[in-house]
This record gives C-alpha cells, sequence and structure tokens, in this order.
C-alpha cells in the first residue's frame, strides 16, 4: 500500500483492478492512488475505460480482480451503498435527475442519508421531522447560494438548461457532503462560460470543503488548469501518472491522443 | 434643517425595534431593525475611521442593492465623507474615469468580482489606494495589506469607539446640510461624464417635497432593485428610506427580481421605463401563449373603457361594470401574479416610455405617473398629476414642478430650473459648471419643451438630438422613437434626418417579445440574428411603422413628418461600445457613427445592405431596407 508522499495522505488507493464483461476487458490491471485533498483528473480517448474505473469505484461495477482502499479500509468489491454512506459521492455522465422535481427538491434527495426521521414521523410531520426538515433544508439553501441557483429554486428541472441540469447535479451530490467526490464528465456540452463557471465551483468545493475530487473530462484545458494530479488511461490500461506538467510532456500520452503510426 | 445622518438618527430613536431593511439569504427573507441598523453603522463608521476615511473623502460605492452597502453609505456620510455610487457593470476604462473625476481613495466593493475589477485599474488611479469588501467568497488567497474585509472593519470600530468614545457623535455633529453628500454621475447622453455634486440639503430637500407632494407613508414596502448609482435610486429609495422610515427590501439576485417582487408586494414604486416595457412585453407573450379568447376579451374591454375616458365621454353605469367583472375575473389577478396588487404608487421617469404601454397599464388600474428629472436637479423636477395622467398624449406631459421648484423656457426654448434641487456643482469642473449654472441659480436641463397655462411643463425633445431638415425645417426624433418603442416588439428605435430631406430609422426588435411570438406562430429561427432578418418579423415590424405613420400625422401640436425608410438592425444596441449608457438612453451620436453605412444606404436607393464581419469581410447578415 502506498504511503504518504511529501505530507500528502492516500485517500483511495486502487490496486490491479481488473475489470472484464464478458471476454471483453474494459480496465487492466489499473494501480493508482488519490491523496487527500486532491484534484485528480483521469483522461484518455473515448473507450479508454474512464467511465468503468468510476464505476468500479463507486461500486457499480465488480471488478475480477484487485481491491480499493478507502481511508485505511481494503475493499475486495465496493457497494454503491456504502461507498455513499462512507462519504463518496459523485454525478453522472449523462443527467441523472428527478426530472419532474423542483431544484430544490432535486437537491434535497442527496440529504437522504443524512435522514434521521422515520417514514412515519416524516408523513405526519411529526417527531424530529420538522426540526430535520429545517436543518437540511438549510443546508440545501447553503448549497444554492454557493452554486448561484436562486433564480431557479422552484424550477423543475427539465426545464432547465443542460449546463444548469449539471450545476444542479453537482449540487446534489454535494448536499451528500461527501469527502470524495467523483465527477464524470462535468464540462461536456456547456459553452465555455459554463465550463469556467463549473471549473471555478470544483475548485472552490475542494479549497472550502477540502473534498477530494476525481474528474474525468475530455477538456485538457480545463484538466491541466485545475488538477494537481493525472491519471492517463488507453484502452484500459494506465499509460502515465503525474503531474499535469509531467503528463504533458510524456511520450506515450501524447501518442495516445496525437496518434502515432504503429 | 436634516442631513443624512440626522434623518436616520430620527428613525433609530423613534422607531428602533421596526424593520428598516430586509434582503432575502438561504431562501429565507430576514430583516434589520433601525436599532440593529444604527449599532451596524456606528461600527462601521467608526471602522472607517479607524483606516483613516476623513470628512470630504471621496468614498466610491460599487456593487448592487445589499443591505451593507446602503448602511455603508450612511456611514460614510455619518463621518462627513461623500459617497460615489458607481455602477458595478462598468468597463475598466469607464470606472477608471469615474474614479478620477473624484479623486476617490477609498471603494467599498460588494465581492471578489470587483475586486479583481478594481485591482485592474489601481495603476491608473493615483489616488485610489484601499478597498474594503463585504462578501468573503473566494476571497481567502488576497492578502494585499490594503484590502479589508468588512467583518474586520467592523470588529476594529468596535474597538475604535471603546478607545473614543465620543469620536462618533463628535464627527457626526460636524456634517450640515450644506456638506457635500453626493458625487452622482450623469448618464451622459452626449459627452463627456461628470461628477455632479449633491449637499445633504439638496437630495433630502428634492425628497421631502416629494412625499409631501405624493403623500408617502411611514409604513410603505419598496424594492431596491434599480442600479444603486442611478440618481434615482438614490432619491427614491435611499433618500425618501432615510426621510420616511418605512422598509426598503433588497432581491436576492439580478436575476430573481421579478420572483422577490412578487414576494415584496411593494406599495409604492419608481421603475425606468424599460421595466414597465418589459413588463408589458411579458404579459403580451403570455397572453399569446395561453388561451387567447379571454385576454382578448378583457383587454379590449380595457382599452375601450381608456379610450372612451382620454376622449372625453362619460362611462356609463355598465361600462364601469364591465371593467369592474374585468377586473375581478383578469385585472386584479394579473397584477397579484407580478407582485403589483399592494402597489399604490407607481412612478417611472428618465427616457421615453410609449403611449401604448402607458394606457395598457393605466386601463387595468395601475396608474403610473412620470416624472420629470436630471441628476444635476437631485433626480426630480416635476411629477405628473391626474390631470396630466387622463389626457390623450400624457406621455409627453411631466406634470407641475415639485415645491420649491420653478420653471421657465429660455429664449431657444430649452426648460430651465431653479430651487431646492439644484445640484451645487461639477466636481472640479467650474467651466462646465458655469455652463449650465447660472449665477442667479437657473439651471438648463438641455430638453426642449413647453410650460402650458396651470404650469405643467412638456418635454419635447433634447436640445441636441434636435436637428435640421434640408428644407430648412426642424427634425426632432423623440416623437418618432417613442411611437415606435410604444410596440411591445420594439426595444429600441433611433431615428435620423437631420442635414437630409426625410425621415429614416433604425429598428432594434424585442429578442424576447418577438421570440415569444415567433413561437406562438411556427416561425423557426436559430438566434437573434436570424430572427431580426426573418420575412414574417419584417412584416411585424411594418405593421407598427404603418401605425406610427397614421398616428404621427394625427398628433397635435407636432410637425413631424412620417418615416420614409427603416430597416431592422441585426443586432441590439451595445452599452459596453458606448451606444447606449448604464441607464440604457441612446448615445445618439454614437450610434449615428458606428452605423454610418447604414445610414447612407437608408438614403440611396439601395435595396439590401450587407453586413459584413470587421475582421473576416464576410457577410454575416442581409438587411432589408424597407420603404414605406
Amino acid at each position: 500500500m502506498a504511503e504518504s508522499v511529501n505530507g500528502k495522505e492516500p485517500h483511495m488507493v486502487i490496486e490491479n483492478i481488473d475489470l472484464a464483461f464478458g471476454g471483453t476487458k474494459a480496465i487492466t490491471d489499473i494501480s493508482f492512488t488519490v491523496y487527500k485533498g486532491e484534484i485528480c483528473a483521469v483522461i484518455g480517448p473515448n473507450g479508454a475505460g474512464k467511465s468503468s474505473m468510476l464505476n468500479v469505484i463507486n461500486g457499480v461495477y465488480t471488478p475480477q480482480k484487485g481491491s480499493i482502499t478507502f481511508e485505511g479500509k481494503k475493499f475486495k468489491k465496493m457497494k454503491s451503498h456504502s461507498a455513499a454512506v462512507m462519504g463518496i459521492g459523485r454525478t453522472f455522465q449523462n443527467i441523472a435527475l428527478f426530472s419532474g422535481l423542483s431544484t430544490v427538491d432535486n437537491i434535497l434527495t442527496g440529504r437522504n442519508l443524512m435522514m434521521k426521521a422515520t417514514f412515519i414521523e416524516h408523513a405526519l410531520g411529526i417527531g424530529r421531522s420538522k426540526r430535520e426538515e429545517l436543518e437540511h433544508r438549510k443546508a440545501v439553501e447553503e448549497i444554492i447560494d454557493f452554486l448561484g441557483l436562486q433564480s431557479i429554486r422552484k424550477t423543475p428541472v427539465s426545464a432547465l438548461s443542460y449546463g444548469l441540469q449539471k450545476r444542479v447535479e453537482l449540487g446534489r451530490a454535494l448536499a451528500a457532503e461527501p469527502k470524495m467526490l467523483l465527477l464524470d464528465e462535468p464540462m461536456t456540452g456547456m459553452n465555455l462560460e459554463e465550463k469556467l463557471d463549473m471549473a471555478c465551483f470544483i475548485q472552490e468545493i475542494n479549497y472550502n470543503r477540502g473534498t477530494t475530487i476525481v474528474l474525468i473530462e475530455h477538456d485538457m484545458g480545463v484538466v491541466m488548469d485545475i488538477s494537481d494530479h493525472v491519471v492517463v488511461m488507453d484502452y484500459g490500461a494506465k499509460i502515465g501518472d503525474g503531474t499535469p506538467e509531467e503528463v504533458k510532456n510524456d511520450q506515450k500520452v501524447i501518442d495516445a491522443y496525437l496518434g502515432v503510426s504503429h | 434643517m436634516d442631513t443624512f445622518p440626522s434623518l436616520f438618527f430620527q428613525q433609530t430613536q423613534t422607531r428602533s425595534s421596526d424593520p428598516a431593511i430586509r434582503f432575502k439569504r438561504h431562501g429565507l427573507w430576514s430583516t434589520k431593525t433601525w436599532g440593529e441598523a444604527n449599532q451596524f453603522v456606528r461600527e462601521i463608521a467608526c471602522g472607517f475611521a479607524s483606516k483613516g476615511i476623513k470628512p470630504e473623502d471621496k468614498i466610491a460605492i460599487v456593487g448592487n442593492n445589499i443591505p451593507q452597502l446602503y448602511l455603508s453609505m450612511i456611514a460614510v456620510q455619518c463621518l462627513g465623507a461623500v459617497a460615489v455610487p458607481i455602477h458595478p457593470d462598468s468597463n475598466a476604462d469607464e470606472t477608471t474615469e469615474n474614479f478620477n473625476i473624484c479623486d476617490a481613495s477609498f471603494a467599498i466593493v460588494q465581492d471578489q468580482q470587483q475586486v479583481d475589477a478594481l485591482y485592474e485599474i489601481k495603476e491608473q488611479c493615483p489616488s485610489f489606494n484601499e478597498m474594503i469588501y463585504i462578501e468573503g467568497r473566494g476571497m481567502q488567497e488576497y492578502t494585499s495589506s490594503r484590502l479589508y474585509y468588512l467583518d474586520e472593519i467592523q470588529s476594529a470600530g468596535k474597538r475604535f469607539a471603546s478607545d473614543h468614545p465620543n469620536f462618533f457623535d463628535d464627527v457626526t455633529a460636524k456634517v450640515t446640510p450644506d456638506s457635500d453628500a453626493f458625487i452622482l454621475y450623469t448618464p451622459g447622453t452626449g459627452g463627456k461624464v461628470r461628477g455632479v455634486v449633491h449637499t445633504h440639503a439638496s437630495m433630502v430637500n428634492t425628497a421631502k417635497a416629494f412625499a409631501d407632494h405624493e403623500k408617502i407613508m411611514r409604513d410603505e414596502q419598496v424594492l431596491a432593485f434599480m442600479p444603486l448609482s442611478y440618481v434615482a435610486n438614490i432619491l427614491f429609495t435611499y433618500t425618501l428610506w432615510l426621510l420616511k422610515g418605512f422598509t426598503i427590501n433588497c432581491p436576492e439576485s439580478n436575476e430573481t427580481i421579478m420572483n422577490d417582487l412578487r414576494e415584496v408586494g411593494p406599495t409604492i414604486m419608481y421603475a425606468p421605463p424599460h421595466f414597465y416595457k418589459a413588463l408589458y412585453a411579458e404579459i403580451i407573450g403570455r397572453s399569446q401563449r395561453s388561451s387567447t379568447y379571454w385576454f382578448d376579451k378583457w383587454f379590449a374591454l380595457a382599452r375601450k373603457n381608456r379610450e372612451k375616458f382620454l376622449n372625453g365621454e362619460k362611462l356609463s353605469a355598465i361600462d364601469n361594470f364591465k371593467w369592474w367583472l374585468g377586473d375581478l375575473a383578469m385585472y386584479s389577478p394579473l397584477k397579484n401574479v407580478y407582485g403589483l396588487s399592494k402597489l399604490r404608487k407607481a412612478f417611472t421617469g428618465g427616457d421615453i416610455m410609449g403611449g401604448q404601454v402607458f394606457n395598457f397599464f393605466r386601463s387595468i388600474g395601475l396608474h403610473i405617473k412620470k416624472t420629470y428629472g436630471t441628476t444635476e436637479s437631485a433626480g426630480l423636477i416635476s411629477v405628473q398629476g391626474w390631470e396630466q395622467l387622463n389626457t390623450p398624449a400624457g406621455e409627453f406631459i411631466m406634470g407641475k414642478p415639485i415645491d420649491g421648484v420653478e420653471l421657465k423656457k429660455l429664449d431657444n426654448g430649452e426648460i430651465a430650473f431653479k430651487g431646492i434641487n439644484t445640484f451645487k456643482e461639477y466636481y472640479k469642473d467650474p467651466e462646465a459648471t458655469a455652463a449650465v449654472k447660472s449665477a442667479d441659480g437657473w439651471v438648463r436641463t438641455g430638453d426642449m419643451g413647453e410650460i402650458d397655462t396651470i404650469g405643467a411643463v412638456r418635454i419635447s425633445e433634447r436640445v441636441d438630438a434636435i436637428g435640421n431638415f434640408s428644407t430648412g425645417d426642424e427634425f426632432a426624433p423623440h416623437i418618432i422613437e417613442s411611437a415606435l418603442k410604444s410596440s411591445p416588439f420594439i426595444k429600441d428605435a433611433l431615428a435620423v434626418g437631420d442635414g437630409r430631406d426625410s425621415v429614416a430609422a433604425f429598428i432594434v426588435i424585442d429578442g424576447d417579445s418577438v421570440g415569444s411570438w415567433a413561437d406562438v406562430h411556427n416561425v423557426r429561427y436559430t438566434g437573434y440574428r436570424d430572427l431580426a432578418t426573418k420575412e414574417e418579423v419584417y412584416g411585424l415590424v411594418r405593421d407598427t411603422v404603418d401605425d406610427v405613420n397614421a398616428h404621427i400625422e394625427q398628433l397635435e401640436g407636432h410637425s413631424c413628418p412620417p418615416i420614409k425608410r427603416y430597416l431592422i438592425l441585426h443586432r441590439e444596441f451595445n452599452v459596453n461600445a458606448g451606444e447606449l449608457t448604464r441607464s440604457r438612453k441612446i448615445r445618439r451620436d454614437v450610434v449615428v457613427n458606428s452605423l454610418k453605412e447604414m445610414v447612407d444606404a437608408l438614403y440611396s436607393s439601395q435595396e439590401i445592405f450587407e453586413v459584413k464581419d470587421t475582421s473576416t469581410g464576410e457577410t454575416i447578415a442581409e438587411l432589408k431596407l424597407e420603404t414605406t
């Protein structure tokens, strides 16, 4: 297991993960370490296995081999539920919001795990439910304030633009107060201004809340600007790992991105 | 005689537990009472003093409508310093100019965005060196020793006050009604930006005259949504608030104003014409998208009653009963949806507001009164009374001057005023001051007009907009532009004719309302430029122009020829390019200059004007030059 490097403490250690769907190998023997409080980007061409990697961390897929160590606890396979309970939050490449619910309600669903009152208490509005609701609503309002969603507080999310839906989804992930946030292509399909806003939000979440961030992204410019650490994948294997500077100058990475004659 | 500090202390002493200012935070309205405001103002004023703000210093105030900025203005004025509100969206050149005209040494700003913007211009502003910011978000890594967080200022102020217990009372006692209170920048439709100096007395007395005239009460609710730096905001929101002690409500953000309006339900409101225009366009747009039958029926009824009334016919009991039914079924619910049902008094001013918009709101029982004022007149010279509200073409009559203000018509036809609202001077510009303010106190407004037999003023034109046709006849574009802008589909209009033989017009469509019209009428478009060049939109505008031409010929007291040629511009006028002032008034000379080729094309026999991209030379739009 990786030790702390330069005073950085490992938050999650991924060791020798293999993932195959039937005969198709999606991920081959990948190992890397995400350090506490960093922004780690996983990049690679289409079909490199980035989203699969995120799904393994998150417990959606079960790898055939390898292990994940999160905050010192080692898992052969992660379960989605326990990942959430341990403090791993995520957003999805294809937005997965409750389209009929308002912005507030969608973000409120992110607080689900923290609600202690029973179903009966909530239904009847007795006991802890009222106090809890106030408390959670307050947390949600802080997120709304942070992400600048005031004007669409009560708008059903299906009526929002793609960029705003992505922002609401980030808000929902934040509502669970995760220690680590997995972002699957948070900036795809956005215009430049929305991308810059999103980059600022990610940096601010990282800086203010100390949340470790693992993100998958295509936009190299943004990735190189905001990440502390970049992992490069190609054909399911890791081909680069280091600071943005190191990765940029790595011949293997350049080949994978620019193509090379075989 | 009152000053801003003395007004503030009257409120804090007599009604310390009443709400002074409300703001929305985390989705909930929070309140600061006059008592809390008092403590806050004392602490930050002492804090400002501890950082070196002295009497007569010029303090720039940059930001949106937030309680801390309003209270900072009071604190600054308590110290005898001068508040200089600056528009937060100004570009670097404008801001630099604003800072340098008044030699601002300190700036109180809202957030990181403004801190960054001001850092950029700091080099060019020799006297400007210290900044106080209010919202701490994103400011963790700023470590300049000349940058303070308002919270630090407040704690520094507490310490300072305990070391100098009499400081605050001593320093505020030295503020006199003749001390300078504000430097406000003129929008400057023609030429140079100037810093207009107002004393405590000129602002406070103007507000008093207005409050007496309009019977403003102490329990009003006001939504503070105009840009902080507008003279109208300083008068109708800030000064009136301290004078009467009502409650002002700060919107949550600029994007949520319509929603905040509904939640607050103001009792009095002052808004620029483009606000009412946008509201009108929104209502019309909505009516098109929903069941038009009832909308059309009730609005037609209201319009008919209004027309009858304007024509001097007596409304029958049946007419009144029908209107009452309409009110029950539509007008009241409609006003309620937009938060206007508690509105006792609505005012507008500052720019042209078309008769169609006026009459629409008046027909549904919302009597917007037009006010007339300039930055030099503390924002107010005259207010419409009932007699002007209910005359045809009432939109050009601005009513009688408020108490304490006199009007006269100069030999060249220009209107001049004199009285309690008069500004002190243009800051550090005695020549410019002398050019508009005579030794005996008369100030030229720059507007042409008439004063009628009852003393009401009728404004026809800006002096610098008036031109002459090649025939020698006078050309006054105002009347045409105002008629065009009456249409919910037309956002801006500019008429040219100076030195030519006929009138030509540029029309800027309203992207929102034309867009929703296009949706309803199955017109497909990709963006503003595409929409503006659609055949169907030309048809829509053609109808409006024909209406306007017919209307102009009927209008009494004006002899303006109809529009001969016009085009629909492929873009909106741009504030940052200086085509519009910050308060959205057209800068005629700038626009005419930037559209010079199009003006020439309008006076040629050309049918089509090709707009070229300045860098690539490609044709980006083909504008049809229409002839009526």
